[in-house]
């Protein structure tokens, strides 16, 4: 198949595991909303409205490094229970047609949240000319991120029950522990570059300046040093999901 | 013309197996047009076979071209002519069977109207019209697996990996598949066939192998296989109207359920035809059937044991 057959046949993918399942059972879009928003709405009655920005900016990130989860589930299940990734390894599409068409697919689910964010942040703080392609540049840095891992670990995984252990763990490390829905500058000043080390945290803070709520101090080279740290983690995954990950079986 | 399939030396030990292959030095070769059957027990290596052909397992050591390609070392000119519907596969949970058809056409690059001609017709062949826009969550098991059969069937390509693809199907659901498979050999296509339905074999297969325990143990047609086996006929006797030790000097028996089975040469089974219908016992002789055949020689049943995997013994 060309390269333009390829991104073509992505389309079926996109339909079977996002269009068809979405409009069958809409209440999986209940299901991915639903944690993001309830941090969302927790921020805002734990600080009287003030701190909504820092709900918008996380759940930004946690809706889309999400994709990544979901992605590592529903691949684990397509392979293991499915045996979908059988047909498809023998077929004339590529593995990487497939991650794309995947990962596309799982947009589907996605893109309602991401939308609805992107409402609430506008209303209630005051973005830059330049918010909108800041932020849909970082959520697509974060999207590869996510699908990477989720490819990666995908091929690993023995059993679908395996992805209800570690989507919580990468969740907890990636999007709840470092400052995704809060300022990096809450952590105290020797440990926040530990907070830089977290993409989905750098991911954040690139939102949070864009919607006009970074903290206050933040030199150029915090700015740089965040970008290059999520643009770092999002090469590096996706040439260990391009060299690592086990499309045919050993 | 190279064979569809030529696999020579084919080993494949999974890791942590402790040194039990899965596949033992397999060699043969499959010819194009042709329906191939594998038959063997649970674990004799046949989807360990299937899946190296089919390009989704490495092999340990060996050999195997596909449609002329090295399948280890050019898995992507092997992809691009074959298809596979692999053991225990079932379709998404949501979709109709048109939109698995069509979509997994459009995913192997087939343009829109096209994929939606084949859909239709290949649904049709498999008698899927009327139900072809309901949704499989509420369809049973056998309907789901026919839906995959269409799948592979639509997909125009060269080689067919069939991996127990009637598993689940009523008498009637199974005739026809074996129709659409026949049929897709009637287009030239070849097809790799594994079954526990050894009438299915070998109803279906113009050549069969037979794997036991990851090893080749015979190949050939039937009548091929028949030739290598000490008692080429049976005689299957309703009631107990011979004591075992008389029926032994025929050759093997075995008492089933309320019936008698002997396996003996074309004199005896003449003989002991004559000398039943003397006593007034039912008989029914005729040549062995694959199964007959796979019971004398692997030995037990078709489902024992299980393929080594390296989930299984990780």
């Amino acid at each position: 198949m060309t390269l333009r057959t390829q991104l073509r046949a992505s389309w079926g993918l996109i339909a079977l595991n996002g269009i068809i399942p979405v409009k069958r059972m809409p209440l999986y879009l209940v299901n991915t909303l639903g944690a993001p928003f309830s941090f969302l709405f927790f921020i805002y009655i734990v600080s009287q409205g003030r701190s909504v920005g820092y709900g918008v900016a996380g759940g930004l990130v946690l809706t889309t490094f999400s994709i990544g989860t979901s992605l590592q589930a529903d691949m684990t299940h397509f392979r293991v229970d499915l045996k979908l990734q059988d047909m498809v390894v023998a077929s004339p599409m590529r593995a990487w047609t497939y991650v794309l068409g995947m990962a596309l697919s799982e947009l589907a689910f996605a893109v309602p949240g991401i939308v609805a964010f992107l409402v609430v942040g506008y209303l209630t703080e005051a973005p830059g000319v330049l918010a909108l392609p800041v932020i849909l540049g970082t959520l697509l840095l974060i999207w590869a991120l996510g699908c990477s891992i989720g490819f990666f670990l995908a091929t690993y995984l023995r059993d679908i029950r395996e992805t209800f252990a570690i989507s919580p763990l990468i969740s907890l490390v990636l999007s709840v522990l470092p400052p995704v829905y809060y300022p990096i500058t809450a952590i105290p000043g020797g440990y926040q570059i530990l907070g830089y080390l977290a993409p989905t945290a750098d991911a954040s803070l690139l939102i949070q300046g864009a919607l006009g709520i970074a903290p206050p101090g933040l030199t150029a080279i915090d700015w740089l040093r965040a970008g290059a740290i999520l643009v770092g983690f999002t090469v590096a995954f996706i040439l260990l999901a391009l060299f690592k990950a086990q499309w045919r079986e050993k | 013309m190279p064979s569809a399939i030529a696999a020579r030396g084919l080993t494949k030990e999974y890791k942590g197996s402790h040194g039990r292959r899965a596949l033992d030095r397999v060699s043969l070769d499959v010819d194009r047009g042709e329906i191939f059957g594998l038959i063997g027990r649970n674990g004799a290596g046949k989807t360990t076979f299937l899946r190296i052909a089919g390009t989704q397992l490495l092999p340990t050591s060996g050999r195997i071209e596909v449609l002329g390609h090295d399948a280890v070392a050019h898995p992507n000119a092997v992809r691009d002519l074959v298809a596979v519907i692999p053991q225990e596969s079932r379709p998404f949970f949501y979709a109709t069977p048109f939109e698995h058809v069509y979509y997994y056409l459009r995913l192997r690059g087939v343009p829109s109207s096209e994929a939606r001609r084949r859909s239709l017709e290949t649904l049709d062949r498999l008698g899927l019209t009327k139900v072809k826009d309901l949704v499989l969550w509420k369809q049973s098991g056998g309907l789901r697996r026919r839906v995959l059969v269409a799948m592979v069937l639509a997909s125009g390509a060269e080689l067919l990996f069939l991996d127990e693809p009637t598993t689940g199907l009523d008498p009637l659901a199974r005739r026809d598949v074996w129709t659409a498979v026949e049929e897709a050999a009637k287009e030239g296509r070849t097809i790799l066939l594994t079954t526990h339905y050894l009438e299915e074999a070998q109803l279906l297969s113009q050549r069969i192998a037979i794997l036991n325990e990851g090893k080749l143990l015979a190949l050939g047609t039937l009548d091929e296989l028949v030739g290598r086996v000490r008692w080429p006929f049976r005689v299957a006797l309703t009631g107990r109207g011979f004591a075992l030790e008389e029926l032994a000097t025929f050759g093997e028996s075995a008492a089933i359920g309320d019936s008698q089975l002997v396996f003996t040469d074309q004199g005896g089974a003449e003989d002991l035809t004559r000398l039943a219908l003397a006593r007034g016992v039912r008989a029914v002789a005729g040549p062995v059937t694959l199964e007959d055949l796979f019971i004398q020689l692997v030995g037990g049943s078709v489902d024992e044991e299980s393929e080594p995997t390296e989930e299984a013994d990780a």
